[in-house]
């Protein structure tokens, strides 16, 4: 019983030393930085992403390559972690010159596969897998 | 859910409320303004400090500390893209130390260091440099000459501001500044200046009225409860935006409990307040209630109210106005800071600020005493002051036979 008690406290201790120490080294853990690959099921191409300012006067690309109807991008590491607001650009149904979606977005780091489909009112819609 | 917490003892209750709180509460960001302009805040901080040091002018001070931040919730970075995650973070270290060179006249060189800022990391020595980090560091050194009999300080040296990084979502700065900084003590006043080449940037006018018994002072008495009054000029580079910042420290209780209050001029208004206990006047332990106005907003609303503890090797707090003003406005958190620091002086133990000694050392000069008392005739290991010889009695000693088994 003595040995259970000595081992439990013995457990007790090493956790709370682990956990005093995350102030120091819990990025071993927790990502730092988002990985961001896209999968693009809009039917058109997706021509960039970015992530806007809050006035929506300051632009940060974070894709700037097209990334064709049916592709899948590869994967684009930035170093936003937090709640952001980003907007996507895309070559509308006709094929014909760039339409604007806006959305607001919540990054917890590490990586993020975003699958970007077309509602049928033409707008996009992106869900994460 | 419900059943395990109507089963659950209160203690083990609380103690889930409170865990759940610590963990489950969100944090106010930190604006990058409040980060741009904390180089200015950490100087002043440090001559501060060093004005408190240089009370006595001799003996020694050590300090170290860092905050602690388990959660990158904790201090998130509000910038103009949004709410970024990650860790405000400041380390710091001083030491002070002084020799007698010649009978009454002391020489001394200290080093004060403080490294600070944000980063998508929490690390010790190697952060991270995202690209909405910023790490900047400030270090001042000088050298003191005091000659004691006289109760006399001069002190001057440089003071060092350097950017080892800056994200693209700060305003520029320079990355090397140089100001140089000077401190006369006569008695209990004491000026203390601060230049960045020609240009004057503080003027900092300190009556210590208070009567400390660790600088020779009374341990208790009316003179224990004159005030603390500095008086700080700051530079506004503009002419008419130059301020003046009065700060107020009132023993209210024993050198126990204190008041503090500082108005700022030319705007006449109230910047902070706070009320201390210390347990002891050493000060190695405090309790403190803040409040701070933060300009922000009108009236009432604008005052930040918060708390903390500090013990010797930790300090806890929540909205202190002490960390909303050195560590970025951080608000809304609770703040825990592994610190430590101590002043020597004449063989005196006490935390900066401290009036008297801190209690260990009453045992000391009680012992010293016995030693010195003509009738003491030494004291025995056995700890008979007269010599006398004792005998421990052993009970219950069991012997047991050379051939019997043992260790059964």
């Amino acid at each position: 019983m003595k040995s259970i008690a000595l081992r439990l406290s013995l457990i007790v201790v090493i956790a709370a030393c682990c956990l005093a120490l995350t102030g120091c080294i819990s990025h071993w853990f927790e990502d730092s930085t988002t990985r961001l690959q896209i999968e693009n099921r809009t039917g058109s191409d997706i021509v960039e992403i970015d992530i806007l300012s809050k006035d929506g006067k300051t632009v940060r690309p974070w894709i700037q390559d097209t990334i064709k109807a049916g592709e899948i991008s590869r994967v684009y590491e930035e170093d936003w972690v937090g709640d952001f607001s980003g907007r996507i650009l895309y070559a509308n149904s006709l094929g014909i010159g760039v339409q604007k979606g806006y959305f607001d977005i919540e990054l917890s780091g590490g990586s993020i596969y975003l699958v970007f489909t077309r509602n049928e009112d033409g707008t996009l819609h992106f869900e994460s897998r | 859910m419900r059943d395990f917490l109507s089963r659950t003892p209160l203690f083990t209750k609380s103690l889930w409320a409170v865990l759940f709180f610590a963990v489950s509460v969100l944090a106010d960001a930190i604006p990058t303004e409040a980060l741009s302009t904390a180089g200015a805040t950490m100087r002043d901080q440090q001559l501060r400090e060093i004005r408190d040091i240089m009370r006595g002018g001799r003996g020694g001070y050590v300090d170290l500390g860092f905050n602690y931040l388990p959660f990158r919730t904790q201090t998130p970075l509000e910038s103009e893209f949004g709410e970024h995650q990650g860790y405000a973070f400041k380390h710091h270290a001083a030491g002070f130390g002084s020799g007698e060179i010649t009978k009454n006249n002391h020489l001394g060189f200290l080093l004060w260091y403080e490294r600070s800022g944000w980063d998508g990391e929490d690390f010790f020595f190697w952060p991270m440099y995202n690209d909405f980090s910023l790490a900047r560091s400030v270090t001042t050194w000088g050298l003191s000459y005091t000659q004691s009999a006289m109760n006399f300080t001069l002190a001057g040296g440089m003071q060092h501001q350097n950017v080892e990084y800056v994200g693209d979502v700060y305003p520029h700065e320079n990355d090397s500044l140089l100001y140089s900084w000077g401190l006369v003590r006569w008695g209990r006043t004491s000026v203390q200046g601060s230049f960045h080449k020609s240009h004057w940037q503080s003027v900092r006018i300190s009556m210590d009225l208070e009567s400390r018994a660790v600088y020779g002072g009374r341990k208790s008495g009316i003179t224990t409860y004159f005030p603390n009054i500095d008086v700080t000029l700051y530079n506004g580079h503009g002419g008419d935006d130059d301020s003046v910042r009065v700060f107020w420290e009132q023993n209210l209780y024993a050198q126990v409990l204190y008041g503090e209050v500082s108005f700022d001029f030319p705007r006449k208004e109230f910047h902070s307040g706070a009320l201390k206990y210390y347990p002891d006047p050493s000060r190695m332990v405090a309790i403190e209630v803040t409040c701070l106005r933060r300009n922000v907003r009108p009236g009432s609303k604008d005052l930040l109210w918060g708390g903390g503890i500090e013990l010797p090797f930790v300090r806890f707090a929540y909205n202190s106005s002490y960390d909303y003003e050195t560590f970025f406005h951080a608000k809304g958190t609770f703040l825990v800071e592994f610190q430590f620091n101590l002043a020597t002086i004449d063989g005196l133990l006490f935390a900066r600020g401290g009036t008297r000694s801190a209690p260990m050392e009453t045992l000391n000069i009680e012992k010293k005493k016995n030693f010195d008392s003509k009738d003491n005739k030494g004291i025995d290991l056995m700890g008979s002051a007269k010599g006398e010889t004792k005998t421990l009695d052993a009970k219950g000693i069991r012997y047991e036979k050379a051939d019997s088994e043992g260790g059964k």
